[in-house]
């Protein structure tokens, strides 16, 4: 499935409404912080041109969402396709770490990739640019969460001090790449259950 | 804030008006100064609250409606503002369900979410970055959460009280800044009750929640939703909404763009939701958006006219957008360009799509701001040839208009799917690209046959059939389903020889020298051959226009412009040229030839009467027609069959010529089409995944069998047939008032 033409990456950011995304989004891209951003109503997109480690150019197309919108309102159509999925909590709020685990369940129902198993999830702790005191979810409670999904990455930034964002987006731009070149994403043709996907993974992975 | 003497400069302007249709025209007008400049709250009251110019009745509108909201303020804030007024008795711990402090802690909750983004509206406006003003904001939204709890809070719904408050605060008067003894005149009395800074709050209470009747519905969840949860959910409005504007109304206004955009997969509801939630609000500039709400609340406070907006936004950029990959199109869409011509030119384009939405009167639109016009009528012949050349027989491949999406989208998802099985994807989905293009075009052509006024708007309405009574529904269902059962048999058997079709498309794909153009064909001629599958799979998509060789044709619906005219045995191209000049002079002779198709297998034969019986009785010239007209060389009988999502309209009917020449017949057609609203909604909700089922196949929309999507859809094709024809009786209503109108 190895083809030179221009590679679209599809990534979705999911989380509760307030934890950042926007500012994560805009600071990765823009490369500002705002302290003006509105609600994101419904959904918004950015792209952004990265260059992979072998020098190859993809577009990364970042798909921002309002925290406060349940997934039927986007429909489904929104989230077929996605190459990555990034949830993105507060450390400094302890719900949106708990709903965590609804989004990511949420969007293996709508998104229904062909392996959910292997389906690639970032997690970002964002905020943590915040006075100590208020932290409410340890990097060591939110490693043991992504352990126990399957060993989901795991970053901590702030949109606000520019801290590990780009190192956050990097891998999340490196995953959505294999996901799209293991080419097992598609649910057009769901008749077709490849039994053998794992094989088949590692043989494409040459 | 302002004074008394400044409002008072504002006021004879309002004098000068003697009706609501009056203010109404000059709110909308486009000439300066604007009625609106000094009297915006004042006029916003009137098209909203009070209905009427009769000054002496405001000051009770305005005293019930404040009252009201001090009731509610009091009720609904009450545990919140005096917590320790919840009887000591109760244990504030406790987690029993009726516990006041389980309610409150829930209040809470809900206030922090308002109040999170009460704090990121408006953020360049010191106004509201006063806390006063965030407080007063989040009681207003947190009251009407509590009246509407089948909504309650959802983001955007404080951007459209953001502007109402704006507006009535500008507007209000500090009664206590007037000297006593000055201005104590009729029209300063009522102008300072009007505007009375002490209910400013109340007043935009009032007005929000006059506003949100109709806008809540932009916010309203699917039927059964609630927070997270696997279960398959119904649509929301929301996504109904988007899919009517994107899916009917566009196809209408500008069939290409609408094809184009759907081809480089755009899921409306991403961008529509935002300028529909909060009414283009983020859009444009904060001070044009006032200007366009002006002239929305003027003209249609329903906020119906919202849908046409967008049309009008999508026709202005529509160069843009055709030109346009997946990516630039969707930046063009959430990053909107900002137009040469101030916004609310976009609600008077939207006051003419809504009675014209016909590809001319899209062309208009576009022409209107010195864009070129889409080809619509000039390309005519060239666009029917190019069709002919490569989707063949292009006669019997037009699809009877109304269903043209259906089916594009099941036949194209077939196709697709069974060509990305076979690693081409990419050729077939050119391949259906292209015949959808081919079909959008010649379609597009046709509609150029009809005269301009009539603008070939009636021929894209979904057809409804005019259904006497629900009593002949079983025999109708156990005919559908002895037919479905026969198609599915030649479906499968047809899925066979595709396959080897497809792997021998596969294997010529793969050679090294391989001839793009007759791949292409291949392909084309393969999906074709799909097309019949798809039509054999799925009884419910109407059948293409088999056009009449002399011999009994299939009975499936005809477009008045050959209804009317050609003579049975004419060529197609000679039909068409004569369909422009001689409606008006030979009306069809209405036959009903029902139940007597002996070829119409797919088709359902129905009655057809209640609906003209009474047209009959009410006009007179219906019944002297038939008898001019019939030793005319006898037209080909219009037949009316009925398949379960064929439904013909009036005015594609036997019976178009009750509504008289083509004036009538478009003022008919778009009167109906935004009518019939609120029964359409519930329609389209009570359809739920049905409904939407074909949507973004090349998006990669649920196709899987087992999904839970799909199960709703599965419930068997029984129930869905009674429900299209429950659907038809609900129309009548709308159907028959215009057409007598
Ligand atoms: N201190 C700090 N504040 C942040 C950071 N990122 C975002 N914020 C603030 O958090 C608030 C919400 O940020 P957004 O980016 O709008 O949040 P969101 O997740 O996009 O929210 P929704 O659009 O409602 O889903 C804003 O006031 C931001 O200024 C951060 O890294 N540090
Ligand atoms: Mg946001």
């Amino acid at each position: 499935m190895s083809s030179k033409k221009k590679v679209l990456l599809k990534v979705i950011i999911l989380g509760d409404s307030g934890v950042g995304k926007t500012s994560l989004m805009n600071q990765y891209v823009n490369k500002k912080f705002s302290a003006s951003y509105k609600a994101t109503i419904g959904a918004d997109f950015l792209t952004k041109e990265v260059v992979m480690d072998d020098d190859r150019v993809v577009t990364l197309q970042l798909w921002d969402t309002a925290g406060q919108e349940r997934f039927q309102s986007l429909g489904v159509a929104f989230y077929r396709g996605a190459d990555c999925c990034v949830l993105v909590y507060d450390v400094n709020n302890s719900k949106s770490f708990e709903t965590l685990e609804s989004w990511r369940d949420e969007f293996l129902v709508q998104a229904s990739p062909m392996d959910p198993e292997s389906f690639p999830f970032v997690v970002i702790g964002n905020k943590v640019d915040v006075e100590e005191s208020r932290r409410m979810i340890s990097s060591k409670r939110a490693m043991t969460f992504c352990q126990s999904k399957g060993g989901l990455s795991y970053f901590e930034t702030s949109a606000k001090e520019a801290l590990n964002v780009e190192e956050a987006f990097s891998a999340i731009a490196k995953q959505a790449l294999a996901q799209e070149e293991a080419g097992d994403f598609n649910s057009d043709f769901p008749e077709t259950i490849p039994i053998d996907l794992k094989n088949d993974r590692d043989g494409c992975a040459c | 804030m302002r004074t008394l003497d400044e409002a008072r400069k504002c006021w004879p302007q309002l004098d000068e008006v003697t009706s609501i249709s009056q203010l109404r025209k000059a709110v909308s007008s486009p000439d300066k100064p604007r009625i609106t400049s000094g009297l915006r709250s004042i006029c916003w009251k009137i098209f909203l609250l009070f209905n009427n110019l009769d000054r002496t009745s405001w000051p009770t509108a305005l005293v019930d409606s404040r009252t009201a909201y001090d009731s509610l303020r009091s009720h609904f804030l009450r545990a919140i503002e005096h917590p320790n007024e919840i009887e000591s008795a109760v244990d504030p711990l406790s987690e029993h369900e009726e516990s006041p402090w389980v309610a409150l802690r829930k209040d809470e909750t809900l206030r922090a979410e308002i109040f999170q983004d009460v704090e990121r509206c408006m953020p360049d406006n010191m106004y509201f970055r006063q806390p006063s003003t965030q407080n007063m904001m989040l009681d207003i939204i947190f009251i009407f959460c509590k009246l509407n709890p089948d909504v309650g809070y959802r983001q955007g719904m404080h951007e459209v009280l953001a502007p109402i408050l704006w507006v009535v605060e500008r507007d209000s008067i500090n009664p206590g800044s007037i000297e006593r003894g000055r201005n104590t005149g009729t029209a300063s009395r009522l102008l300072r009750d009007v505007c009375d800074l002490r209910f400013m709050e109340h007043d935009t209470f009032t007005l929000f929640r006059l506003v949100m009747q109709n806008a809540k519905f932009f916010y309203a969840p699917g039927e059964g939703q609630s927070g997270f949860s696997q279960q398959p959910q119904n649509d929301t409005p929301m996504l109904i909404r988007s899919k009517r504007i994107f899916e009917e109304y566009l196809p209408m206004a500008d069939p290409s763009l609408a094809a184009h955009l759907k081809k480089v997969d755009i899921v409306p509801q991403i961008f529509l939701m935002r300028w529909i939630r909060l009414l283009f609000g983020r859009e444009f500039s904060f001070n044009e958006v006032l200007v366009m709400w002006d002239i929305i609340f003027a003209e249609d406070s329903s906020l119906e006219l919202v849908d046409f907006i967008c049309i009008a936004m999508l026709l202005r950029i529509r160069w843009d957008l055709v030109e346009a990959d997946t990516n630039t199109a969707f930046t063009l869409l959430l990053r909107y360009p900002e137009p040469d011509n101030p916004p609310f030119t976009f609600v008077h384009d939207a006051l003419y799509l809504r009675d014209n939405l016909n590809p001319q009167a899209g062309a208009n639109i576009i022409k209107k701001y010195g864009k070129k016009s889409p080809p619509i009528s000039e390309n005519e012949s060239r666009v029917t040839n190019h069709a002919r050349t490569s989707i063949g027989a292009s006669n019997s491949l037009v699809p009877q208009p109304g269903s043209l999406e259906a089916i594009l989208q099941d036949a194209a998802r077939g196709v697709y799917n069974r060509g990305e099985k076979w690693g081409i994807a990419k050729a077939v989905r050119d391949a259906v690209g292209e015949v959808k293009k081919n079909v959008q075009t010649l379609q597009q052509s046709n509609s150029g046959q009809s005269t301009p006024r009539s603008g070939g708007r009636e021929y894209r309405k979904p057809a409804r059939p005019v259904l006497k009574s629900t009593q002949s529904n079983s025999e109708v269902l156990r005919r559908i389903s002895a037919l479905e059962t026969r198609n599915k048999g030649l479906a499968k058997m047809l899925e066979g020889a595709l396959s080897e079709l497809w792997e021998c498309h596969k294997e010529k794909s793969d050679e090294a020298d391989v001839d793009k153009a007759s791949l292409e064909a291949l392909s084309v001629a393969i999906a074709k051959v799909q097309f019949v599958q798809v039509y054999l799979e799925d009884a419910s998509i109407p059948l293409p226009i088999e056009e009449d060789k002399g011999k009994a044709p299939m009975r499936v619906l005809i477009p008045p412009e050959r209804t009317s005219s050609a003579p049975p045995t004419s060529s197609p191209a000679s039909s068409r040229s004569a369909a422009i000049s001689s409606p008006s002079s030979k009306p069809p002779r209405p036959q009903r030839s029902i139940g007597n198709a002996p070829s119409s297998k797919t088709a359902l034969p129905i009655d057809i009467p209640s609906l003209p019986t009474t047209l009959k009785s009410s006009t007179s010239r219906i019944t002297a027609v038939p008898t001019i007209t019939a030793p005319s060389p006898s037209p080909p009988s219009p037949t009316i069959s009925v398949s379960p999502r064929v439904r013909p309209a009036l005015a594609q009917s036997a019976f178009s010529w009750m509504l008289g020449q083509d004036e009538r017949t478009s003022t008919f057609a778009s009167a109906s089409a935004h009518t019939a609203f609120p029964s359409d909604e519930k329609r389209r909700m009570a359809r739920g995944k049905d409904s939407i089922g074909g949507k973004g196949y090349l998006f990669g929309e649920d196709d899987e069998e087992g999904s839970p999507i799909k199960d709703g859809r599965a419930k068997g094709k029984g129930s869905k047939a009674e429900k299209e024809i429950e659907e038809e009786v609900i129309d009548l209503g709308p159907l028959g008032k215009s057409a007598v109108a």
